[in-house]
């Protein structure tokens, strides 16, 4: 029987070719649509690290650049950090370098190698308050504070999480260890070293869909004179309306009033960072729905030739219940072949992905349970679109079989 | 003939419900997708006020520099150097220099909120025809004395004032107090130059750096010729200018080493090819000049792509559809029937299909656009078939019907009539 | 060629290859039909008959020889040509009929005229006409399905006849139907025959049927035979 498919699938190689075409790209766009999914899923389950609620960004854009007072910026930066710590509501308050805040999509990460061991790691470069501010959960050791002041200047402290910890040193106490300074983009290094003074459970600020990584603070100390943060994040006191903002900036006025302000609680950043990350997914689901009502047209086009011709040899034989139930396991032979020949090649081009490492940091599980997903979806898909034709078929009335004799 | 065509083909297409479905369902949704991303273009590039003189308007919107020791970069049109150079080309009936969006911090009965602000004159209020709800544009004068005076938008009045008229009142943004002076219908964000909340005279501007140095960017500049005819002169004057700017009179561009300053006059459609296929998708050459054909020709390319699945498969079937009537074409040519005549039997059943078909996806179309503008997934945008999207849309279903049907057409009309007879053969 | 010839083959050869085998239909045909003959082509089933009516009918194009209908030879094959011929001098009756499930009993009976100049009215008339003819005008609304064998192909008869065509070609015109039906349309074969001199070339394996006919030509592996 399947030689005899294979045969007829063979003679009708350009409508079949286009079909099969068809099926493979539906099969890639889902393949592609499932892994986000599923990675998106795999990763939101995870813990976070830290806590987003109650946290409010405070972004800030410097008016004038005035090459008399080259660092007043900076001056002022600190002024308005003190005025943030005296205010009510305000229980902590910290910069933040090297990037925004957690949810705004870094810059780049460093790469390095140590002991021999390669890692890649974001970093960012926050004051003594972040911990409280961002609501870490210590694992060892201890979070930056006033003792690490006498760190010589070109020296700092570092605060690693778990997963860099165990990457670096594996079982090995990583406290008291040290690091050189990542190299530059250009290549070159800062002189000095990063000594690990403690360890925190995670940090993800890349998001809740992002897959984690690794990730080490770098102690940032205030008043320090020659550098401000990109920005000042705070955490206030569970339930301060929104409308405390106001206050919060009209105080940030008094010490800048010729500086712009934004302030906007970190659930936003989120929000936002959700909306980017799902947006994709929105995207390819159009595509998907696209391809597969696509595939759909075209198998029930063909299909419905199939019938057509075939029922002449309805006619011919005459014996209408045994040929119909043979021609629906036709139809639906013909059809399951065609689906597995084109996943087949769909398979080969995807299994590809993890043979080459080009899967980054979509797990093995993730790949697999999406590739098992999407074929199964497609062969209900085309067994569905079988079932009508191959329906028609068995309902042929023998005048109607007779007419084409 | 005619008529016996027509009652023909409903009878056929009503005989097979289920394909004729499929193929109407097939049809509909492609013609949804086409007319969606028509009116989309059409929202984004036609003529919608306060735009209504799109076709004599120019636009400056930035500058690329390259320095002695091989760097290059762009940043935005610098005011300083167009006000200074650039006034006064003839040909040119107003000019009007205005901010890039500016996200602002406001509050609205203590509540936060990110208000997007525009720095303008006063001749932006004649280049662009906005629609005043209350009062009118701030002024010459308004400008010189860097009068804290806004202009806003009935969103905003609805949110700082609720349904009370907003004219006299005052907003804080950013720590300054302004004074509505003006209240305007809600503008789409996907209008670059009319788009905002809140417009102020550029003078109120807290810094006033733009005012005094070349390199401060962050303004557009627009232009708003006699005529179109006088387009062409404009941009000519326009680049020599450029080339005369003494760019190393200024302290910064001679500090950084800057030897030459680029900037190009865009026409509105060219503004839209740069945003959406800019250096990504190389709409945009190297020089910052935009290459409208390449941008429309990769937009019709992947509109007939889109369309080429769709027609492939509606082709075979409608070859179906005809085979199995393969007896029927048989007995009509045993009779006299042309190939001619079956071949315009069956594009009349085609474009039956695909008419019926495109109606359906015009209400569709329709939902869909009312569903966009509902969801307000682009502020204050209002998505609309007018007649220039229906007319594109039903040019689009008969090319898409005759497409798909012409070829299942012609191969029938092909048939030796006994092959016909006995069943249509391969 | 003869003189009130209505059919006329010359040298006619058919044979269909494909790309692996070749078969020969008919060969050295030599056959005319005269004006108001009544013919029947008889032999064993796969020796051609079908085929030379076909090719009477000009449904099919020789591989070899001559046609000519009604004095006139088929120069080209061209559809427009062919077209204008199969629609003015031949009416064709098939075994299996051939109606449009589609389209109504009237509507079928019209169909050859859809193909001429004239008005919807006068077509209507005409079918109507013909329909009397086969004894069939109380079903003008009815739909193929709604029929007997017998009644539809009757229908066909009035199809083949409305155009007044010369030449009346049937392949088995009674081979689905049964006896008492078949004897029916053989009567108004025989009643166009005789009334209207009509020239009926039928294909027929039912002896009895073809004795009753005014000439057996009878075929054998694509020859004909005595």
């Amino acid at each position: 029987m399947t030689r005899h498919l294979l045969k007829l699938i063979w003679n009708r190689r350009r409508t079949n070719a286009l079909l099969m075409a068809e099926v493979l790209l539906s099969f890639l766009a889902l393949f592609g649509i499932a892994t986000l999914a599923v990675y998106y899923t795999d990763n939101y389950r995870r813990p976070l690290g830290f806590d987003y609620r109650d946290v409010w960004v405070i972004e800030y854009n410097p008016k004038g650049y005035d090459p008399a007072f080259p660092n007043r910026n900076v001056h002022i930066y600190w002024r308005l950090f003190h005025a943030l710590e005296e205010l009510p509501r305000v229980e902590a308050v910290a910069t933040h370098s090297w990037g925004v805040a957690p949810y705004w999509v870094p810059g780049g990460e460093f790469r390095d190698e140590v002991d021999g061991r390669r890692y890649v790691a974001d970093a960012d470069r926050v004051s003594d308050g972040y911990l409280e501010v961002a609501g870490l959960e210590l694992t060892r050791g201890r979070w930056f504070s006033s003792e690490d002041d006498v760190v010589p200047p070109n020296d700092n402290v570092i605060v690693l999480n778990e997963r860099l910890a165990r990457h670096l040193f594996g079982d090995e106490d990583p406290l008291g260890r040290r690091l050189p300074w990542p190299p530059r983009g250009d290549g070159s290094r800062r002189p000095g070293e990063l000594r690990v003074v403690g360890v925190v459970r995670e940090y993800r600020p890349r998001g809740e869909f992002s897959a984690p990584g690794n990730h080490f603070f770098a102690r940032h100390r205030v008043d320090d004179p020659e550098s401000n943060g990109s920005s000042l994040l705070v955490r206030v006191s569970p339930g301060t309306p929104a409308a405390y903002q106001e206050r919060l900036v009209a105080r940030l006025f008094r010490e800048a009033p010729e500086w712009t302000f934004r302030v906007k609680p970190l659930a936003e950043w989120r929000a936002a960072n959700h909306r980017l990350r799902l947006t994709p997914l929105v995207a390819l689901g159009l595509v998907v729905g696209f391809l597969l009502l696509m595939v759909v047209l075209g198998l029930v086009g063909v299909l419905w030739q199939n019938v057509t011709q075939r029922t002449q040899e309805l006619g011919l034989r005459r014996a209408k219940g045994a040929t119909a139930a043979r021609i629906q396991r036709q139809i639906l032979g013909e059809v399951a072949i065609m689906t597995t020949v084109a996943l087949g090649v769909g398979t080969l081009l995807v299994v590809q992905l993890p043979l080459l490492d080009w899967l980054g940091s979509v797990r093995a599980g993730v790949f697999a349970a999406s590739l098992v997903l999407s074929a199964a979806t497609i062969y209900v898909l085309t067994g569905l679109c079988g079932l009508y034709p191959a329906r028609l078929a068995t309902r042929i009335q023998p005048a109607e079989a007779l007419h084409h004799e | 003939m005619l008529r016996s065509y027509l009652r023909l083909a409903t009878r056929v297409l009503l005989r097979r419900k289920f394909f004729t479905a499929v193929s109407l369902f097939g049809i509909s949704f492609t013609l949804v997708v086409l007319t969606v991303v028509v009116a989309l273009l059409d929202h984004v590039l036609a003529p919608l006020p306060p735009e209504t003189r799109l076709e004599r308007t120019l636009a400056v919107y930035q500058m690329r520099f390259s320095t002695r020791d091989g760097r290059r970069g762009r940043f935005e049109t610098s005011f300083l150097l167009m006000d200074r150079y650039m006034r006064g080309i003839p040909g040119v009936e107003r000019m009007s220099l205005l901010s890039t969006q500016q996200e602002m911090m406001a509050y609205a009965n203590g509540e936060p909120m990110v208000v997007t602000l525009k720095r303008t004159d006063a001749d932006y209020w004649k280049i662009l025809d906005f629609a005043f709800l209350e009062g009118g544009p701030f002024t010459e004068a308004d400008v010189e004395n860097a009068s804290l005076v806004a202009v806003i938008t009935e969103a905003m009045r609805r949110r700082f004032f609720g349904h009370a008229p907003a004219l006299g009142e005052t907003i804080e943004v950013d720590g300054q107090r302004f004074h509505v002076v003006g209240v305007v219908s809600n503008v789409s964000r996907l209008r670059p130059i009319p788009y905002s909340d809140f417009w102020v005279p550029h003078t109120t501007d807290k810094s006033g750096a733009h005012r005094r140095q070349i390199a401060a960017g962050g303004y557009v500049a627009a232009f708003l010729a006699r005529s179109p005819a006088d387009l062409p002169a404009i941009r000519a004057e326009f680049a020599s200018r450029m080339q005369r700017v003494p760019i190393h009179d200024d302290p910064v561009a001679a500090r950084e080493g800057v030897d030459r300053l680029v900037a190009h006059m865009e026409a509105p459609a060219e503004t839209v090819a740069r945003l959406y296929a800019g250096d990504d998708f190389m709409a945009v050459d190297e020089e910052g000049r935009v290459r409208l054909g390449r941008f429309f020709g990769a937009l019709a390319a992947l509109a007939f792509l889109f369309m080429l699945l769709p027609t492939l498969n509606l082709v075979n079937l409608n070859v179906s559809r005809v085979l199995e009537r393969a007896s029927e074409i048989g007995v009509r040519k045993a009779f006299g029937a042309t190939s001619r005549a079956l071949v315009g039997q069956f594009v009349v059943e085609n474009v039956v299909l695909t008419i019926v078909g495109g109606l359906l996806g015009f209400v569709g179309a329709y939902a869909v656009l009312g569903a966009l503008t509902g969801s307000e997934v682009i502020p204050y945008a209002q998505f609309r078939m007018n007649g220039r999207v229906f007319l594109s849309g039903l040019a689009l279903s008969v090319f898409f019907g005759v497409l798909s049907g012409a070829y299942p057409a012609w191969r029938m009309s092909r048939l030796n009539p006994v092959d016909a007879l006995k069943g249509g053969a391969r | 060629m003869s003189g009130n010839a209505m059919v006329e083959l010359q040298g006619v050869e058919k044979v269909y290859r494909t790309s692996t085998l070749e078969t020969v239909a008919l060969t050295a045909m030599n056959l005319s039909v005269g004006e108001g003959e009544f013919v029947s082509i008889m032999g064993p089933s796969g020796c051609g008959k079908s085929t030379l009516l076909n090719l009477m009918g000009l449904l099919d194009v020789p591989t070899a020889g001559r046609v000519a209908v009604n004095g006139t030879p088929v120069e080209s094959y061209r559809d427009r040509e062919v077209a204008a011929l199969r629609n003015k001098e031949i009416g064709f009756v098939f075994q299996s009929f051939h109606l449009i499930p589609d389209l109504s009993v009237a509507d079928n009976v019209e169909i050859p005229l859809l193909y001429r100049s004239m008005s919807a009215r006068e077509r209507r008339e005409r079918a109507r006409k013909a329909l009397d003819r086969v004894g069939l005008s109380s079903r003008v609304h009815h739909f193929p399905s709604q029929l007997s064998g017998g009644q539809q192909q009757r229908v066909a008869i009035a199809r083949a006849i409305v155009g007044s065509p010369r030449i009346l070609l049937a392949d088995e015109p009674t081979g689905n139907l049964d006896s008492q039906m078949g004897d029916e349309i053989m009567g108004i074969l025989h009643g166009l025959h005789a009334d209207e001199r009509a020239t009926i070339v039928m294909v027929t394996h039912d002896p009895l049927r073809a004795g009753k006919t005014q000439r057996i030509v009878r075929l054998f592996d694509g020859r004909q035979v005595n």
